[in-house]
C-alpha cells in the first residue's frame, strides 16, 4: 500500500506541513483549559477553533460535530497532498479508525434525554452521535461512492484499519482507500484520563509509560489521513508493509507510540506522536513521522525519547500500544 | 395591555434570536442580524426541513410549547415573529 498524500488536523494546525515544522522546532505549549474535576487548569492539546473555519471544505456541513470537520478536513487535506484526481469515486473507499468516535456529542445527547426527556432530544444531535456520520461526512465531501467503514476499537484502531484498506485494495473492492485516524477530546476523555494517568505540568514534562516514574501525558486530538493506492504517487515515495504482532524483520529505526509498555531492544527508537498530543490513534501521526523521515532521510531530533542514533532509515517500524507494528519503507 | 404584550413578545424574540443561532449552528449569523420579519425558510435566513424539526425542539425545550399539526406549523415557522406570536398565544392563551 503505497502512501500517496497525508492530511492532518491537530493542535499544531492543519497540514502535513504543521507536523514536520515540529519536527524540526520541537514542541508547543499546550492549550490550558478549565475542567469541572479539578480546581487547576488542565493542559490539552486541543485543535483551535480557527483551524476547523473553512467555508468552502466545510460548506455543506453546518449541522456537523467537530469530530466530522476533522475527519473532512484532514481527508480533503490528503487528496490535496497526493497532487492526484480521483478518476473513479466508487473505487475510493474510506475507512475511519477511532478508540472514542464523537464521545462528547454522544454524551451531549445523553445529557439530554436526561435534562429534557425523550422527546425533546435534538434529532441532529442523534444522527451525529453514530460513529459512522464523520466517515459519511468523508465521503458526501469528496464527492466518493466506494464503501465508508468506521472501526471503533480501542486497542489499535489505526493498525485495523489500514488492515481493512489493505484486504479493500488486495480484493479489487477499490483502488484507493482514505484511511484516517480520528479522535475528539472532551470532559470526558479529559476526566478518564486524568483518573488514568498522569498529566503533565507541559510539554516539558512528558513522560512515556516506560519511562522511570511512570506515564505522564498531555492528551490531544485531531485526525490523520491518509490515501493509499497500489501504485507510487504523490511526493513520499512510502508504503506500509507488514502489519501485526511479529516484530521481524528488525527495522531500522523503531517508532513507538507514546503508550508503547516497552521499548524495542533491537533497534534505535524515538516518539514523535505526542507533540500532537496523546491520544488512542496516535500511531496515525506516528506513521505521519515515519513517512516524513523516509521522504526527507532526516531522523528528527525533537523527541522527548529516547535511542536517537545517526541513521539513515529505509525502513520504520511504528508499534501501538499492544505491541502491533506497522512497517513502512521506501516504494 | 398591549405595552405589556408588546414586552413580552420582544422578549420571546430576543431569547428565540439566540436560540436559533445555537440550536441550528448558524456560526456566522449575528442575533441584530435576524430581523423580526425575515423568512426562516428559502431566500431570508436560509433554513430547510431538518432545521424545522430542530425548532420544534427548541420550543418545546426552552418554552415548554408544542408544535403537532403540520399545517400549522407552516404559518408558525414564517418569521422570529410569527414563532413569538404563537409562543406568547400558547402561554398566555391571548
Amino acid at each position: 500500500m503505497n502512501i500517496q498524500g497525508i492530511g492532518m488536523v491537530s493542535a499544531l494546525g492543519r497540514g502535513i506541513d504543521s507536523l514536520e515544522t515540529v519536527l524540526e522546532t520541537g514542541p508547543i505549549a499546550p492549550s490550558m483549559i478549565e475542567v469541572p474535576f479539578r480546581p487547576a487548569l488542565f493542559p490539552v492539546y486541543a485543535v483551535a477553533k480557527e483551524t476547523l473555519k473553512d467555508k468552502t471544505a466545510l460548506s455543506r456541513m453546518r449541522r456537523a460535530d467537530r469530530f466530522s470537520k476533522m475527519a473532512v478536513l484532514a481527508a480533503i487535506d490528503a487528496l490535496q497532498n497526493a497532487g492526484i484526481e480521483l478518476h473513479d469515486p466508487a473505487r475510493t473507499g474510506v475507512v475511519l479508525g477511532t478508540a472514542f468516535g464523537p464521545h462528547p456529542t454522544v454524551f451531549s445527547f445523553l445529557d439530554d434525554i436526561l435534562e429534557f426527556g425523550d422527546d425533546a432530544v435534538s434529532p441532529t444531535l442523534f444522527s451525529h452521535s453514530v460513529h459512522n456520520a464523520a466517515a459519511s461526512y468523508v465521503s458526501v465531501a469528496l464527492g466518493l461512492a466506494g464503501p465508508a467503514m468506521t472501526l471503533t476499537t480501542f486497542t489499535d484502531p489505526f493498525h485495523q484499519s489500514l488492515l481493512l484498506a489493505q484486504t479493500w485494495l488486495d480484493q479489487g473492492v477499490c483502488d484507493s482507500v482514505l484511511v484516517g485516524g480520528v479522535e475528539e477530546c472532551g470532559t470526558v476523555m479529559e476526566y478518564i484520563v486524568s483518573r488514568k494517568l498522569r498529566i503533565a505540568d507541559d510539554e516539558t514534562n512528558i513522560q512515556p509509560f516506560f519511562a522511570e516514574g511512570g506515564p505522564s501525558v498531555i492528551p490531544g486530538e485531531g485526525a490523520v489521513f491518509f490515501l493509499l493506492g497500489r501504485e507510487p504517487a504523490g511526493p513520499y515515495s512510502v508504503q506500509f508493509g507488514q502489519i501485526g504482532s511479529k516484530a521481524e524483520p528488525a527495522p531500522d529505526l523503531w517508532i513507538v507510540d507514546f503508550e508503547c509498555p516497552a521499548l524495542p531492544s533491537s533497534a534505535p527508537a524515538g516518539c514523535w506522536s505526542h507533540l500532537a498530543g496523546s491520544m488512542p490513534t496516535s500511531t496515525a501521526v506516528s506513521c505521519a513521522a515515519g513517512a516524513l523521515i523516509l521522504k526527507n532521510g532526516t531522523v528528527y531530533s525533537q523527541t522527548s525519547l529516547v535511542k536517537i542514533e545517526t541513521v539513515q532509515p529505509m525502513q520504520i517500524g511504528c508499534i501501538g500500544h499492544k505491541k502491533t507494528n506497522i512497517y513502512l519503507g521506501k516504494s | 395591555m398591549a405595552a405589556d404584550k408588546e414586552t413580552a413578545l420582544q422578549e420571546i424574540r430576543e431569547i428565540l434570536k439566540v436560540k436559533l443561532i445555537e440550536q441550528l449552528s448558524l456560526e456566522d449569523v449575528k442575533p441584530e442580524e435576524i430581523t423580526d420579519e425575515l423568512p426562516l425558510f428559502g431566500e431570508g435566513l436560509g433554513l430547510d426541513s431538518l432545521d424545522a424539526v430542530e425548532i420544534i425542539v427548541l420550543l418545546q425545550r426552552n418554552f415548554g410549547v408544542e408544535v403537532k399539526d403540520a399545517q400549522e406549523s407552516r404559518e408558525i415557522f414564517q418569521s422570529v415573529n410569527t414563532l413569538a406570536e404563537y409562543i406568547y398565544q400558547q402561554k398566555t392563551g391571548a
